[in-house]
């Protein structure tokens, strides 16, 4: 059976199904866990962080969403190797809200991420979808964004982006006297860590990632 | 003399943006350079400092009788060439002090004294009238036009260069901002031998920060130098309505 810790408290079934009915944060850190369900109760606030160092792997998480509820996942990862990242969502009611945070580095590896959200005609529910790629080494990676809507009362946005190490924080690091070599690091390490707020956690992800 | 620039042509994008510019700053000299929109000035501060995309056909740099194109950025940077952009731009998750504290290391070789380093820290936010919290914040991350310029000096007291460059950093700045910013420098210059080059649109900064060379560039070079009234002839003249009485030679503007 599949474990999925989090907070220290162990909370799924065979099935790997999640339900939440009161405010949580989660803590995902490098669970190889491959299919994930959550299905998040009404007016609950859910913050889910996950990070993983990745060498061969899918990744499918199912999330539907009950009313006045919101849920933000944060996933950041390194990926080595090869990394399917299948996410979709559903809104079971009106009123909630989902964002997805995705920072993905592809690291030699390649990537394939699906977000998939289906809001149908359920109204006054919000998705945001911010998924951004780097790739280093040769990585390489896809984003594929859908968004299925069939009213025009919701509010649904996407941001993608897939590019390299910006030349620009390079060379203002570089200007500050830092080697090129601790500057791609600061930056990538600064990439990973921005969309999580535990300072454990993001203490934690120093300390495991490899480059530094 | 401190940074000296012999005939230097810069092209970015096959343009020829600099053409045979010279300039000589001293030890303690500060120097103005003015000039309309898009006639290069930005070109001279990032052309200092090495970055890659300004292409260096012809010339020398040196800075402490040291070959400046022989060294990429970071080394321009670890002999104490500074530059505080007019845009600084923002790198999330990459705090101040992180930033600081590896480029102390890279600088030195030695690991900073923690305690000092916050001691240091701390003082020179409520110098600026920068919140505390701004140490751990990322690298200008969400912080307005104001607060970024005031990031920048707090980057420069830890890392205490001896030649500043400042590319127009009074803009986006308000009355109040571009006073705590030159109080600032003029304490840091007081306090350590340096250099500075500002680079500007106007008077204002110049006035400010004590300026004791002004240079006009027009053309890709230097065309006139003289002292504040110059600057203030510009100011109020204009551009287009300068003076030609204030044209030097070459030999003019070396003395």
């Amino acid at each position: 059976m599949n474990k999925l810790n989090m907070n220290n408290s162990i909370i799924n079934d065979e099935n790997n199904n999640i339900i939440v009915s009161k405010d949580s944060i989660y803590t995902i850190m490098n669970h190889s866990l491959k299919t994930f369900n959550i299905e998040v109760k009404s007016n609950c606030k859910v913050i889910i962080n996950d990070f993983r160092i990745i060498d061969k792997e899918d990744t499918n998480i199912k999330i539907k969403i009950n009313g006045k509820a919101s849920l933000i996942y944060n996933h950041s990862f390194i990926n080595k190797n090869k990394y399917e990242l299948n996410i979709n969502t559903t809104y079971k009611s009106e009123e909630s809200e989902i964002i997805l945070n995705i920072h993905g580095i592809n690291d030699k590896g390649f990537n394939t991420t699906n977000v998939s959200g289906i809001m149908s005609d359920k109204k006054n529910n919000i998705l945001i979808e911010d998924i951004r790629l780097i790739n280093i080494n040769n990585g390489s990676g896809i984003i594929i964004p859908n968004i299925l809507a069939e009213t025009s009362k919701i509010i649904a946005n996407h941001n993608t982006t897939i590019g390299t190490i910006s030349e620009d924080e390079l060379s203002y690091l570089m200007s500050k006297g830092i080697s090129e070599t601790e500057a791609k690091n600061l930056i990538l390490t600064g990439f990973l860590i921005n969309i999580f707020k535990d300072k454990g956690l993001i203490t934690k992800i120093k300390e495991i990632i490899y480059w530094r | 003399m401190m940074l000296k620039i012999e005939n230097l042509n810069v092209k970015i994008n096959n343009k020829d943006i600099l053409k045979d510019f010279n300039l000589d700053i001293k030890l303690g000299e500060i120097h103005g350079i003015m000039g309309p929109n898009g006639i290069g000035k930005s070109t001279i501060c990032k052309t200092i400092i090495g970055d890659p995309i300004y292409l260096v056909t012809k010339g020398k740099i040196f800075f402490n009788s040291k070959d400046l194109l022989k060294l990429n950025i970071t080394q321009r940077a670890k002999e104490g060439i500074y530059l505080v952009n007019q845009n600084p731009i923002e790198i999330p998750g990459v705090t101040n002090a992180e930033m600081l504290r590896v480029a102390l290391f890279e600088k030195t070789g030695e690991v900073v004294n923690i305690y000092e380093f916050n001691k240091k820290l701390e003082e020179t936010c409520d110098k600026l009238s920068i919140p505390r919290s701004f140490i751990h914040r990322g690298i200008n991350e969400g912080m307005s036009g104001g607060e970024r310029k005031k990031n920048e000096l707090l980057h420069l007291w830890m890392l205490e260069p001896k030649l500043i460059i400042l590319d127009e950093i009074d803009s986006g700045l308000d009355v109040d901002s571009i006073k705590v910013v030159c109080d600032n420098l003029k304490e840091y210059y007081k306090n350590h031998k340096v250099s500075i080059l500002i680079i500007t649109h106007g008077p204002q900064l110049l006035k400010l920060l004590s300026a004791t060379h002004i240079h006009i560039l027009n053309e890709g070079k230097i065309i006139a130098t003289g002292d504040y009234n110059l600057a203030l002839k510009v100011g109020k003249e204009g551009y287009k309505k300068y003076n030609k009485a204030y044209l030097v030679s070459e030999n003019e503007k070396n003395e």
